[in-house]
């Protein structure tokens, strides 16, 4: 539904509908009051999507054997083999059961929790109520099983600007906006400073534009009234959706420039290249979230040789952002949320691999966050407690409350961006009846 | 365009309903609060499926639910088009069963009688009236007239008539705008005369580049393209066993350009296997199912020596042509045993073909397997032997998924033809399709076996409805809503349940034409939802009209026109390419990933394979690059020929200004630089405005603003660094914008004394730019 509707819908039904400045865009003029012309500064949102279904207890969430011989273990490497970093506890080695002298990893993730630990939120026994991979990401991203609600990062950047060039940056992951915000693609970034100048031949040259400025200018203004005819005129929700979408993408388009500005010379590959240039895109003032996305997950088999070092590379990768961001002195203005599609299941299957299990973690770090604690447990086999509305956790057989991605994106939306407040809370209502008051 | 209206009518039954089951309680007859009648079926839909039944007895009565043994189970959307029929009838079913004379359907859920489920709803809550609202219509049924429901549905719609809707057609297919020719035939002849021009269009080349797109959107095995990395999926090692000792054949050549060409083409004729069987069955009118049931595959005549197989060619050397063939020994099932669709949908020891199977369903089955998992599930809580087939919270897809793939058994992981020779699993259900069991007879063709199960299955011709859809129109077909607390789920339910009618009537005639895939294409197009562009609300109250807007929230084009589509039309609408450098050299901005293909939403097959359909910053200035680059190229370029071979401004000359020198507008001038815009409007938006349209005198106001602030810098001293020069600067014209060459002196352009071809470019770019060039 488009915004305007709703606001109709809200008020004829008597609704009371904050619709706050940052919303502008749908009151067609597409720019004109400067709606993108002022840089984004608030918080930033980095989201880690480990593609595939990660498996919660070879790092944030260990189990372990219960010896050598355990003929059902749940994880290779020993219950005497989990370290700890404060109130966190994570795997130190993975040995490997059929080389003593091998194993896997290469130190990152007990590395990543020792230089993290007072930073780091952890949520462990999130039920995903399923075992599908779309279905999962999109729980996990979206905070509702069934399809229609935006991911994560559209959410956000539909409540602070949607018009920004790349207000919802994404490299993969669960990407479904639900029209909140246009999903903008970064893969070619030798191309992206040529396209910020799109009226010069040559970016480096403000001589060469194809037209004079003034003609530039007089197109603009034709187009802008253009852009009104065009949708005033028009009854389809679908095709003024479409039309609106188009000319708040153009009103924002010019602050393009700013992005070559920020973006590293020299250029990491993988999930550290897709932080430099989130990061970097933010420091332009046109971004206000990024879905960084990592695979290799679906484990299935030989898990430790495939999941370790899926890990690794994501861990790294968030080690990474958290670091360059207070290099780059806003670590205190960036938020890390790290999810996956599912966990996966308690002990091996005869490929040595690991299958699909609806118990998950979610992690996050940051802006905001107070680090240094876990939220929610699992038993030995893997199974979610159930949490009390004060956190504590409830072992109980008759489990009330089992915490679900709707009640972090219910925090999430509480703490960053506006709760109730939020037009966009009425039109993607979450279904948890509790809150969870994970961030305090 | 010509607004066709159907008659007016509206889901006002919707609204009312709604009120009716959460504001009153009363329910006193068959129509509504508006005197409107409301059917058994509409009813039941509205009042006791979707509200009660779907949230509040399916979790459990469903087919693998906790009370899947019972004689009540329901089934969900994703089971199939049928699903409310048979869902009403197990409510009938149920209702007449009575202890001390009350029907069960109403003693268990208030626990009149024992309910393993409990009490869902007290005696005369809402719930309650409803299904004994429902009773007294199954003792006394109420049918209404109703009329044409899809027309009603469409009702205050406006559709493109029989000429846009050709325009729109031949770009999307052809990738040209429609000739005078087909314009006055389609003019003459109505919709009949559109269905013969469609056949036409559908046998230009482009058609069958926009067949491969959208099919490669699905199959995604253009990511072998280029290279070798079809190739290097073949099992060559022939100690091996390998059957394609002669994958490489072309390494005997001797190196240079002749054996880099015979590789590339040998790769790209396995890379396109399955693409060039969709092609050769619909160019040759063969029936649809052949995809999945073909005894053969495609080859061209580099491919057909990499896979060892005997082909004759016309042309040995044309790397495009692409016949039949069998790979000996090979049980060939269409698409699917082609080696990039195994690899593209791979499998593992411990996924058993299951991924295959889940993709057999979404392509030909129109099924999203998954989706059957949307309701909760709880995994933690299995805890007996093998769950996929015996717990509940597994079966309830695995007892879909496991038999197809069970009918992949023969096909491992890197898609060879082994059969196992331990025989499949026995701890999976065996192979199958729906209720039927393979006879073992028919174990070394397994997959030959359940595509001929397929292809009689209704949702087959459904799917390639679905994918056709998906392809011409951007959209996803409607899926029901599956929360009924969303405020739009019944303006949902009644959107998707129109839009499956029309998609069955749809598949029904693709059906009895023998699998015409041609068909498809053609109703598709002449149906309201790929010709719907605007609505109006006549007579409805704000209620209503909001209840409306829910039901039409997905209908209508606004498709934003993906990178392949908007490179074509450029060309079609400028006659020129947008491309770095011309000629044989030129690349494609919007087609070359290392350019601007994937940054405008398109994809690579590999691991970008989602198309961004909304524009965004990016996207907006891709646009706006495009038009700059185009407006000067193809401005001036056009100017430099003949009027009556121009394709732009075939009614002015650059001589042509609109005032004279002392300000006064010139008659004849300021006319034909009217008539010149209307046509560019016709040409590059496919609208057809009268002279004194606002639009044309818009556009007529930039030409002339600019035109005045060109003379007025024109007119500045020459050492004003704001003056104008009157040389076009980087967009004179010295070379064929076609092929690069260069031009004649006497051909070329480099002069606009007059500012009106710098003019013309701010027209054309402010058009190129425009919502209804850059969206379909």
């Amino acid at each position: 539904m488009d915004r305007r509707d709703f606001l109709k819908l809200a008020s004829c039904a008597g609704m009371s509908v904050v619709a706050p400045a940052a919303f502008g865009g749908r009151d067609l003029s597409f720019g004109r009051r400067g709606i993108a012309a002022e840089a984004y500064e608030g918080t930033f949102f980095i989201l880690f999507n480990a593609g595939g279904g990660w498996d919660p207890t070879s790092f944030c969430d260990p189990k372990g054997a219960n010896g050598e011989n355990d003929p059902d273990p749940m994880n290779h490497y020993l219950k005497s083999m989990i370290g700890e970093a404060g109130n966190h506890r994570f795997p130190m080695e993975f040995p490997n059961p059929n080389d003593p002298e091998g194993g896997y990893g290469t130190g990152i993730i007990p590395a990543f929790f020792e230089e993290h630990y007072q930073d780091l939120l952890v949520i462990n026994g999130v039920d995903m109520q399923t075992n599908g991979h779309d279905q999962g990401t999109r729980h996990t991203w979206s905070g509702r099983l069934s399809d229609g609600f935006p991911t994560m990062g559209a959410y956000l950047a539909g409540t602070y600007n949607s018009t920004l060039p790349m207000s919802f940056l994404a490299f993969g992951g669960y990407t479904y906006t639900a029209g909140v915000a246009p999903q903008s693609r970064a893969s070619n970034i030798g191309a992206l400073e040529e396209l910020a100048f799109p009226a010069l031949s040559n970016s480096d040259d403000p001589n060469s534009s194809y037209l004079s400025s003034k003609s530039l200018e007089l197109i603009e203004e034709a187009q802008w009234h253009r852009d009104q005819a065009l949708i005033s005129g028009q009854g389809l929700p679908k095709i003024e959706h479409s039309m609106t979408t188009l000319f708040e993408s153009r009103s924002g388009s010019n602050e393009l420039k700013r992005l070559k500005e920020f973006l590293p010379e020299d250029r990491s590959g993988g999930v550290r290249g897709q932080v430099e240039v989130a990061l970097a895109a933010y420091r332009a003032g046109i971004s206000v979230a990024a879905n960084i996305s990592t695979g290799g997950f679906d484990t299935h088999g030989d898990h430790d040789a495939r999941q370790i070092p899926s890990l690794e590379n994501l861990l790294d990768g968030m080690s990474y952002a958290r670091n360059l961001g207070q290099e780059l002195g806003i670590g205190d203005k960036v938020v890390l949320i790290a999810g996956s599609d599912f966990g996966r299941t308690p002990g091996y299957n005869d490929g040595n691999g690991k299958d699909h299990w609806s118990i998950s973690s979610m992690m996050m770090m940051g802006a905001g966050i107070e680090g240094n604690r876990v939220i929610g447990a699992t038993d030995e086999g893997h199974r979610a407690y159930g949490i009390n509305t004060d956190l504590s956790v409830d072992q109980s057989e008759d489990v009330r409350l089992k915490i679900l991605p709707a009640h972090i994106h219910s925090a999430i939306r509480k703490r960053y961006a506006l709760g109730a407040d939020n037009e966009l809370a009425a039109m993607f209502p979450l279904t948890n009846e509790e809150e969870l008051p994970i961030f305090g | 365009m010509i607004r066709a209206r159907f008659k007016r009518n509206l889901g006002l039954g919707l609204t009312a309903l709604v009120t009716s089951l959460t504001v009153s309680a009363c329910y006193d007859g068959s129509d509504d609060e508006n005197g409107d009648c409301v059917s058994d079926e509409e009813f039941f839909r509205e009042t006791v499926y979707a509200p009660i039944l779907s949230d509040n007895c399916s979790s459990c009565h469903n087919s693998s639910g906790a009370a899947k043994d019972t004689s009540f189970v329901l089934r969900s959307p994703e089971s199939g088009p049928d699903y409310l029929e048979a869902n009403l009838e197990a409510f009938t079913q149920m209702s007449k069963l009575q202890f001390e004379g009350q029907s069960w359907i109403l003693l268990k859920p208030t626990l009149g009688i024992e309910h393993e489920g409990g009490e869902r709803f007290k005696v005369d809550g809402e719930e309650y009236k409803a299904f004994v609202e429902m009773m007294e219509r199954l003792e006394n049924p109420v049918a209404c007239e109703e009329g044409d429901q899809t027309e009603e549905f469409f009702d205050g719609v406006e559709l493109l008539d029989e000429r846009a809707t050709l325009r729109k057609a031949t770009l999307a297919l052809a990738g040209r705008l429609p000739t005078i020719d087909e314009e006055n035939r389609v003019q003459e002849g109505s919709w009949e005369a559109l269905d013969t021009i469609l056949d036409e269009v559908m046998t230009d080349p482009v058609f069958y580049d926009r067949l491969r797109e959208i099919y490669n959107d699905k199959f995604l095995t253009d990511r072998y393209y280029g290279g070798s990395q079809a190739l290097d999926l073949l099992d060559y090692d022939e100690e091996e066993g390998g059957d394609f000792p002669n994958a490489y054949w072309f390494d005997a050549l001797p190196e240079g350009e002749e054996r880099d060409q015979a590789r590339e083409y040998s790769n790209n004729g396995v890379a396109r296997q399955p693409l060039e069987m969709l092609v050769h069955i619909v160019k040759n009118d063969l029936p649809y199912t052949e995809l999945l049931t073909a005894d053969y595959t495609m080859v061209n005549p580099f491919s057909a020596q990499s896979l060892g197989v005997d082909a004759s060619f016309s042309n040995p050397n044309d790397y495009n042509e692409y016949v039949t063939a069998r790979i000996p020994g090979m049980p060939h099932a269409g698409v699917l045993t082609s080696v990039v669709y195994l690899n593209r949908f791979p499998t593992t020891d411990t996924n058993r073909n299951r991924h295959r199977a889940r993709m057999l369903y979404e392509f030909f089955l129109a099924t999203d397997v998954q989706a059957l998992g949307n309701r909760p599930v709880d995994a933690t809580a299995i805890t007996g032997h093998n769950a996929t087939l015996n717990d509940p919270e597994c079966t309830i897809c695995h007892d879909v998924i496991d038999p197809v793939a069970g009918s992949f058994k023969n096909w491992d992981d890197m898609g060879r033809y082994r059969p196992p020779e331990q025989g499949w699993f026995p701890d999976m259900l065996p192979p199958g399709f729906g209720e039927s069991q393979m006879p073992a007879e028919n174990d070394p063709a397994a997959l030959q076996w359940g595509v001929r199960e397929v292809v009689q299955d209704p949702r087959f011709a459904l799917s390639a409805v679905y994918i056709m859809f998906e392809g011409l129109s951007g959209q996803k077909p409607l899926r029901e809503p599956d929360n009924p607390d969303d405020e739009n789920y019944l303006g949902g339910i009644e959107a998707a349940k129109t839009q499956r009618a029309v998609f069955n009537d749809i598949a029904q005639q693709f059906t009895d034409t023998n699998y015409n895939l041609k068909v498809v294409v053609k109703e598709i197009i002449k149906s309201p939802y790929y010709r719907a562009y605007n609505y109006e609300a006549l007579g409805l109250d704000d209620d209503q009209a909001q209840a409306r807007l829910y039901e039409l929230e997905n209908v209508g084009m606004g498709r934003l026109l993906t990178p392949e589509q908007l490179n074509r039309k450029i060309i079609a609408v400028t006659g020129l390419r947008w491309s770095q450098g011309q000629g044989d050299e030129a690349v494609d901005y919007l087609l070359d990933e290392n350019r601007y293909m994937t940054l405008y939403g398109g994809i690579n097959s590999d691991d970008i394979v989602q198309r961004v359909t909304e524009p965004n910053g990016i996207m907006a200035n891709v646009a706006k690059r495009m038009a700059n680059q185009m407006a000067c190229r193809a401005a001036p370029w056009d100017f430099t020929k003949s009027a009556a071979d121009r394709i732009l401004f075939p009614l002015v000359e650059p001589t042509m200004q609109p005032e004279d020198l002392n300000g006064f507008e010139v008659p004849s001038a300021a006319s034909a630089i009217r008539n010149n815009i209307q046509y560019m409007v016709s040409r590059l938006w496919g609208e057809y405005l009268e002279a004194d349209d606002p639009e044309v005198e818009r556009i007529y106001q930039l030409f002339l603003d600019v035109w005045r602030d060109g003379q007025v810098g024109l007119q500045l001293p020459d050492d004003d660094e704001n003056r104008y020069g009157t040389n076009l600067g980087q967009c004179n014209v010295n070379n064929n914008a076609l092929t690069g060459e260069e031009l004649p002196e006497e051909q070329r352009l480099s002069e606009d004394p007059t500012y009106t071809i710098r003019a013309w470019m701010a027209v054309t770019n402010y058009m190129l730019s425009d919502f209804r060039f850059l969206h379909e």
